[in-house]
C-alpha cells in the first residue's frame, strides 16, 4: 500500500458534459482508484435522471472527494438530493455549461441566503 | 430569448415600507445620505431636508465586516444544530420566478454600499439612544435579489444555420445506422463505380506523392550534391542519395499514417460511438431519402 | 443578571447579526464573480478544444479517448490540500509515469498541438478559481448557518 501512503490530499470530481469532462480531465482532475472507480462522469443525452442521481451519491459516499463539480442544467434534475445535502464536506459546486451560462437564482446555496428573507409590502 | 453571462453581479435589495418608514421618521438625524439611497426615498414621497448633504458612491466605506466568532459560538452554544430549513426553500413559489424570468426587474433596489451606510447610521443612532433599531429587523422584511443573466435575443440567422446543421448531421447518422437494414439504401452510395473510383484516387493520390517524394530526395542526394560540391566518389553519392530518401520517407510516413488513421476513423467513429446505445435521442428523425 | 447585562448582550447579539448579514451580502458577491470568471476560463478553454478539434478532425477530442472503468488506474495530477485556517488550496503533482500519474494530455494526440496545450492551461486556471469558489462557498454556509442560529438565539 505504498500508493495509498504517498496520497495526501483530496479529489474533485466531476459530472458534466463531453466538453467539461474532458476540460477537466485535462486539467489533471482525473483519477481512477485500485477498485477502478473512475471520479467522474460523461452525461449524455441518453444518460438518465437516476444514473446521475445513483452517480452523485455515490460520490457523496466516497470519503477521498472534498469537491463535486455539476453542471448547474444536470443539477437542476437532481436538485432535491443537493437541497438535501447540507454538510460541507464534499462541497457541491455547481458550474456553468458551455451552452447554459451561470444563474445564480437557481444555486442551492442562493436560494437558501434567498429564503433568509420574508419579503412583504414591498416598495414597487 | 437567451440567457447570457451575468454581467452586474451587486446584491440587490428591495426596499420594504417599514425600511423607508423609519427612515423617514429618522430624517432630521441623518446629515448625510447615499445618492440612491436618496433617490429611493424622494420617489417614494418621502421628502428630504435640504440640509442633508448627498454622498458619492466612492465616499462610502465599504469593507467587509469582521466576525466575532467567539461571540457567536458562544451565543449559539446552547442550541442544537438546525437542520437548516429546507422546508423553506421549497415553499418558494414557483410562479414568482417564472415571472422574474420574463421581465426584468424594474423598480427600486438598495446596494450594498447603502447598506453599509443603514449600519453605521443605525449604529450612530443607538449610541445617541434615539433609536433601538437593528439593521436586520429592517431587511429581514426586504427581498433580496440575486445578480440576473441579461437575457439577449438570439441572431436568427445564426438560428437558422444552426438548425440546418443540426439536421444535416442528423440526416447522416441516420443514414450510417440504417445502411444496412434499409435494402434500399444498400447500394448508395459506396457501390457505385464513380465513388470507389473516386475513394482509390484518394489513396493512390496518397500513396504516388509518397513514392515521388522519396524519389525526388534520392535524386536530390545523389545528383544534387554532387553538382554543388564538385566531383565526389560514387558510393558516397549513393550513400547520401539513401540518407536524405531515408528522412523524407520518415517524415512523408508520419503524414500518411496520420491521414490513413484519420479515414479510418470517419468511418469507424460512429459505429463505436453508438455500439452499445442504439437508442436515438427523442428529436425527430429526418425522413430518409427514397430512392426508387 | 441585570437588566443592564440583558440589554448589552442583546445589543452584542444584534449587531453581531448586522455583520453577518453584511457579510453574507459581500459573500454572495464574490460568489457570483467567481462562478462568472470560472464560466468565462472555461468557454475560452472550450473555445480552444474547439479549434483542436477543427484541426485534428472531430473525433480527436471526445469520450472516446477517455478512460473507463476499463483502463489502468492512475492518479489524479492536482489534489485538494487544507490550508491555513479552514482553506483549501490546489497541489499539483509532477507528471510521473512510474507511479502513475501520467499527463492527459497524451490521451488525445501523441503530438499536442499548441491549441490543445493552451486550453490545458485555461483549465488549470479554472480549477484555480473552483478551490476558490469552494473556499467562498463553504464560507457563505458558515454564515448563513450562523444567522440561522443566531436568530433562533435567545439573546434576541
Amino acid at each position: 500500500m505504498a500508493l495509498h501512503s504517498a496520497i495526501k490530499g483530496k479529489l474533485i470530481s466531476v459530472i458534466g458534459d463531453e466538453d467539461t469532462c474532458v476540460g477537466f480531465l485535462l486539467g489533471g482532475v482525473g483519477e481512477i482508484n485500485k477498485n477502478r472507480h473512475p471520479n467522474f462522469m460523461v452525461v449524455d443525452k441518453n444518460t438518465a435522471v437516476s444514473e446521475i442521481e445513483d452517480c452523485f451519491k455515490r460520490f457523496l459516499k466516497r470519503d477521498d472527494i472534498d469537491i463535486i463539480l455539476i453542471n448547474q442544467t444536470y443539477a437542476e434534475l437532481i436538485r432535491h438530493v443537493i437541497d438535501a445535502h447540507t454538510s460541507p464536506v464534499p462541497a457541491v459546486l455547481e458550474i456553468p455549461s458551455k451552452d447554459h451560462p451561470y444563474d445564480a437564482s437557481k444555486d442551492s446555496i442562493l436560494r437558501r441566503a434567498r429564503g433568509m428573507f420574508n419579503p412583504e409590502d414591498l416598495v414597487r | 430569448m437567451l440567457k447570457s453571462t451575468i454581467v452586474d453581479t451587486r446584491v440587490r435589495l428591495r426596499p420594504s415600507k417599514k425600511l423607508l418608514d423609519l427612515l423617514g421618521a429618522q430624517k432630521e438625524h441623518l446629515k448625510e445620505l447615499p445618492a440612491n439611497l436618496a433617490k429611493v426615498l424622494e420617489k417614494n414621497g418621502y421628502s428630504i431636508p435640504k440640509s442633508t448633504r448627498i454622498l458619492k458612491d466612492n465616499e462610502i466605506v465599504c469593507k467587509r465586516p469582521q466576525i466575532d466568532v467567539k461571540l457567536l459560538d458562544k451565543l449559539t452554544a446552547n442550541l442544537p444544530d438546525v437542520p437548516s430549513k429546507v422546508q423553506e426553500i421549497d415553499e418558494m413559489p414557483e410562479e414568482k420566478e417564472e415571472e422574474a424570468q420574463t421581465q426584468p426587474l424594474t423598480g427600486d433596489f438598495l446596494y450594498l454600499n447603502d447598506l453599509h451606510f443603514l449600519n453605521s447610521i443605525l449604529i450612530e443612532l443607538r449610541q445617541k439612544n434615539v433609536t433601538n433599531v437593528f439593521l436586520y429587523e429592517l431587511i429581514e422584511s426586504c427581498e433580496l435579489i440575486l445578480p440576473e443573466n441579461e437575457l439577449k435575443p438570439r441572431n436568427p440567422e445564426l438560428e437558422a444555420r444552426c438548425q440546418r446543421l443540426r439536421e444535416e448531421q442528423q440526416n447522416r447518422e441516420y443514414h450510417k445506422m440504417t445502411k444496412n437494414v434499409d435494402a434500399s439504401l444498400k447500394h448508395i452510395p459506396e457501390d457505385t463505380v464513380a465513388y470507389q473510383l473516386k475513394s482509390i484516387n484518394k489513396q493512390i493520390i496518397a500513396v504516388a506523392q509518397f513514392i515521388f517524394s522519396v524519389a525526388a530526395g534520392f535524386t536530390f542526394g545523389f545528383f544534387g550534391v554532387n553538382l554543388m560540391i564538385g566531383p565526389l566518389p560514387f558510393g558516397f553519392r549513393i550513400l547520401l542519395g539513401v540518407i536524405v530518401a531515408l528522412v523524407i520517407a520518415l517524415a512523408e510516413m508520419y503524414f500518411l499514417a496520420k491521414k490513413l488513421h484519420e479515414y479510418d476513423e470517419v468511418l469507424d467513429a460512429p459505429k463505436r460511438k453508438n455500439k452499445n446505445s442504439p437508442k436515438v435521442s427523442g428529436v425527430q428523425m429526418m425522413q430518409k431519402p427514397h430512392v426508387d | 443578571m441585570s437588566d443592564a447585562n440583558i440589554k448589552s448582550d442583546r445589543c452584542a447579539a444584534g449587531q453581531l447579526l448586522d455583520s453577518l448579514y453584511l457579510n453574507m451580502f459581500h459573500l454572495i458577491e464574490a460568489h457570483t464573480q467567481c462562478r462568472i470568471d470560472i464560466e468565462r476560463t472555461n468557454s475560452d478553454g472550450a473555445i480552444l478544444l474547439a479549434r483542436t478539434k477543427f484541426q485534428q478532425g472531430g473525433q480527436s477530442i471526445s469520450t472516446a479517448q477517455i478512460p473507463t472503468e476499463n483502463s489502468a488506474e492512475f492518479n489524479a495530477l492536482c489534489r485538494v490540500i487544507n490550508a491555513a485556517d479552514d482553506d483549501i488550496s490546489i497541489e499539483r503533482h509532477p507528471v510521473d509515469k512510474e507511479n502513475g500519474y501520467v499527463d492527459p494530455l497524451y490521451w488525445f494526440s501523441v503530438l499536442p498541438p499548441m491549441s490543445l496545450r493552451n486550453a490545458v492551461d485555461k483549465f488549470k486556471r479554472t480549477i484555480e478559481l473552483i478551490a476558490e469558489s469552494t473556499n467562498l462557498q463553504r464560507e457563505l454556509n458558515k454564515v448563513l448557518n450562523g444567522i440561522g442560529r443566531l436568530r433562533q438565539s435567545a439573546a434576541l
